[in-house]
């Protein structure tokens, strides 16, 4: 049973996630957030196997969300894997969120095939 | 960060490398000092900029080496790959193996991803192709032979593209052996020399920008050069060429811009009808044999069979393979000799300045013998070879005549014709009114450099035997149309794509679908499904192969695996050789890949090893005889 936090502020795309995650073969439980702070206030180090977050949200974004989760997990023996979901490609984002400390990144629209392949590079360090 | 030491150590730095200083390699510049200024434990951005000013070699090696090295990954900009998916079936025809240059390729991802897309389109058709790629940063070209990388080299759509060709090793992603084979490195600075083409595609993306208005003119001028006529060049999608030469045309394809060059042989395309020509190179000489090579190789639509050095060998090689012949005589007139006695050939001699050749025989004359003077007699070769092949087929064909002269015709099947039984108005031949359902079914799995291998097969079967082909062909959609449609030409068989619920007939070709996978029902039915998710290789021959073995046909089966990558199909062989069927591989000696033999063997389901031409007779015994004859 994998542990999952997905953040994104559409209800929609969440439910597409965690259906994409179990068509490609995972069992999923999941925690959702709204928002980053939301995110923030769940997230604990070692709490989760995977985080999904998008990029786009009000209030807290996903690159600040990351930021601070990375901060609070400062210490911790082992990263949890953050995958973002983005609709901006360029080169310059790219890096910005490669910064904050996120460990992949997908542009929209994600299909089931590119999460599943996202995923398996992601957890197969852990 | 001083704004005043970083513009002095710009405007040392960009001149050596030839890059000229626009506001984003300013930008870059600050980004890559701060950075190495971080790692070599510097006091401050500017302490290092200082280091930099009064030469420090490590420090300023450091920055060059940060500001060459391109942030790149797997499948960027995918837009670049769809395009060329969509253009490499007809690139093909232009050249054997297709060559592909990634000039400014970093660490490797750009080469990487342009032999999976190669091998996704052109290894299923059977056709060899190269990737070079080149930069001038050795550590860079060090990672990208390592062929290792972290999952962010995968971001974007990177994983979901590469996913097949690469494995895990602890954190890090490793091309496979099949992608690497493909792909050499080589280290050059471009404003010195671009590599010897002629290419089919050309990469260069998000490098010339580094460079100065005139390096960058004279770069693309020489990469135009190197270009195959109708071949193309890619560049950065925030780029573009201010003076592009004027063979260059800019075209859309799959919602990308790109430069092709324009087609200057548009003559010969129209001699070959799209069909390969095949030459077939007599020569004694290392030297002139690859300066013609090389002048083969610019010719659209032209193939090179192969190489021999005596007449004696020509003719063993046209018996099972049409070709023209091209006598090399640029170094040894001797041959010439000779000629008299093979007028029946389709020929083109190819001698040297002052050199007359026999009366009668198509010559190209190369003017003068200096490096480069065959490749620029390559048109009048290309129509001088066209010629004759055309006048060869226009001349009545003698039927059994024992000259060589006939090794161009198709060798007669192994059984009198019967009837044909797809009702196409063969010559005079009626239309069969009754059809039978398939006693028999042979199975054949094949892949890379199949499909040739299977044409020949179909075209030596023989009517009657009351036996169904099913093929599976990796091959993506698309493909498999023309593929049945070919196999329809080359045989007395019916040929088609398989169409889910249909009978399985004999006398009958049934090719899987591109893109799906085929079964077979207990009653003789396909069944045409889509792939399940963990199938690398569509249509999957595992799932033909078991499917069948499970629908209780096993002993009316001979299941055959030819060449191919991989290892698809040596599970099923040895289920449906449990079931009771005949099974065969090919030599692998003689496969173009021999992957998928080397696993069927290894699986222990293989009751015979035969060469591909002998196939046909093993069906025809194990038709008629029930059983394969046993190995010698």
């Amino acid at each position: 049973m994998l542990k999952v936090l997905i953040a994104d502020d559409s209800k929609m795309m969440r439910v597409m996630h965690v259906r994409s995650l179990r068509q490609v073969g995972y069992e999923v439980e999941v925690s959702e957030a709204n928002n980053g702070e939301e995110a923030l206030a769940q997230f604990e180090p070692g709490k989760f196997d995977l985080v999904i977050v998008d990029w786009n949200m009000p209030g807290m974004d996903g690159i600040e969300f990351v930021r601070a989760a990375r901060e609070k997990e400062n210490g911790a023996a082992r990263r949890t894997p953050i995958l973002m979901i983005t609709s901006q490609s360029t080169e310059e984002q790219m890096l910005k969120a490669k910064d904050a400390g996120v460990d992949n990144l997908l542009t929209k629209p994600v299909t089931p095939e590119a999460l599943g392949a996202a995923l398996e590079m992601l957890l197969a360090r852990a | 960060m001083s704004e005043e030491l970083l513009r002095r150590v710009g405007e040392k730095i960009f001149p050596c490398l030839g890059f000229s200083p626009t506001e984003l390699l300013w930008q870059r510049l600050a980004r890559v000092v701060q950075q190495e200024a971080k790692r070599a434990g510097a006091a401050s951005a500017d302490e290092f900029l200082q280091r930099a000013l009064r030469g420090e070699r490590a420090v300023l090696e450091a920055i060059c080496q940060g500001l060459t090295i391109n942030e790149t990954y797997f499948f960027r900009e995918p837009k670049h790959f769809d395009a060329l998916r969509q253009l490499l079936p007809e690139l093909a025809a232009l050249q054997r193996p297709l060559r592909i240059l990634s000039a400014g390729c970093s660490s490797g991802e750009e080469p990487y991803s342009l032999a999976m897309t190669a091998q996704d389109v052109l290894g299923p058709l059977g056709h060899s192709f190269e990737i070079l790629g080149v930069d001038f940063d050795a550590e860079a070209l060090e990672r990208a032979r390592h062929g290792c990388y972290r999952s962010w080299s995968f971001r974007d759509q990177g994983m979901e593209r590469a996913r097949a060709y690469v494995e895990q090793r602890g954190e890090l992603w490793c091309v496979r052996e099949s992608i690497r084979a493909h792909v050499t490195f080589e280290q050059l600075n471009l404003i010195e020399r671009v590599p010897t083409g002629p290419f089919a595609v050309i990469f260069c993306r998000n490098t010339l920008m580094y460079f100065t208005t005139e390096h960058r003119n004279a770069i693309v001028r020489r990469f135009t050069e190197e270009l195959l006529p109708g071949g193309v060049l890619v560049i950065g999608s925030a780029e573009t060429l201010e003076r592009p030469p004027s063979e260059l045309e800019r075209v859309t394809v799959a919602g990308a811009y790109l430069y092709r060059k324009r087609s200057r042989q548009a003559s010969i395309n129209a001699v070959t009808e799209g069909e390969l020509l095949r030459v077939l190179l007599l020569s004694t000489s290392p030297v002139t044999r690859v300066a013609i090579r090389q002048a083969l190789r610019l010719l659209p639509g032209v193939e090179l069979a192969g190489e021999v050095r005596s007449f004696e060998e020509v003719r063993t090689r046209l018996e099972d393979l049409p070709a023209v012949v091209l006598v090399d005589a640029l170094e040894s007139e001797s041959v010439l000799e000779r000629l008299a006695g093979v007028q029946g050939w389709p020929l083109v001699v190819l001698v040297g300045p002052k050199v007359l050749a026999p009366r009668g025989v198509p010559a190209v004359v190369v003017p003068e013998l200096v490096p480069g003077a065959v490749r620029r007699v390559a048109p009048e070769l290309g129509e001088a070879l066209a010629a004759a092949r055309s006048r060869f087929r226009d001349r009545p064909k003698i039927e059994g005549s024992a000259k060589v002269g006939t090794g161009i015709l198709r060798k007669p099947s192994l059984v009198g014709s019967a009837v044909r039984p797809n009702g196409r108005s063969g010559a005079g031949a009626p239309a069969d009114p009754v059809r039978r359902t398939a006693e028999r079914l042979l199975l054949i799995g094949s892949s890379t450099g199949g499909p040739a291998v299977v044409a020949e097969l179909v075209a030596a079967l023989p009517l009657g035997l009351g036996v169904g082909v099913l093929v599976v062909q990796h091959m993506p959609p698309n493909f498999t149309r023309s593929f049945a449609e070919r196999l329809a030409r080359v045989g007395q068989y019916a040929a088609r794509e398989a169409e889910d619920g249909e009978l399985v007939m004999a006398d009958t070709v049934l090719v899987a679908p591109g893109g799906r996978n085929l079964l077979l029902t207990r009653a003789g039915r396909v069944q045409v499904v889509p792939p399940e998710p963990e199938d690398i290789y569509v249509p999957n021959v595992n799932r033909a192969f078991v499917s069948v073995a499970r629908a209780g046909w096993g002993p009316r089966v001979m299941a055959v695996i030819l060449t191919g990558m991989g290892d698809d199909g040596a599970v099923g062989m040895a289920e449906l050789r449990a079931a009771g069927a005949a099974t065969l591989v090919q030599r692998p000696e003689e496969a173009v890949v021999s992957g998928m033999i080397e696993a069927a063997l290894a699986r222990g389901g293989v009751q015979k090893v035969v060469s591909a031409a002998d196939i046909p007779s093993e069906v025809v015994r194990w038709a008629q005889r029930g059983v394969m004859v046993p190995p010698r």
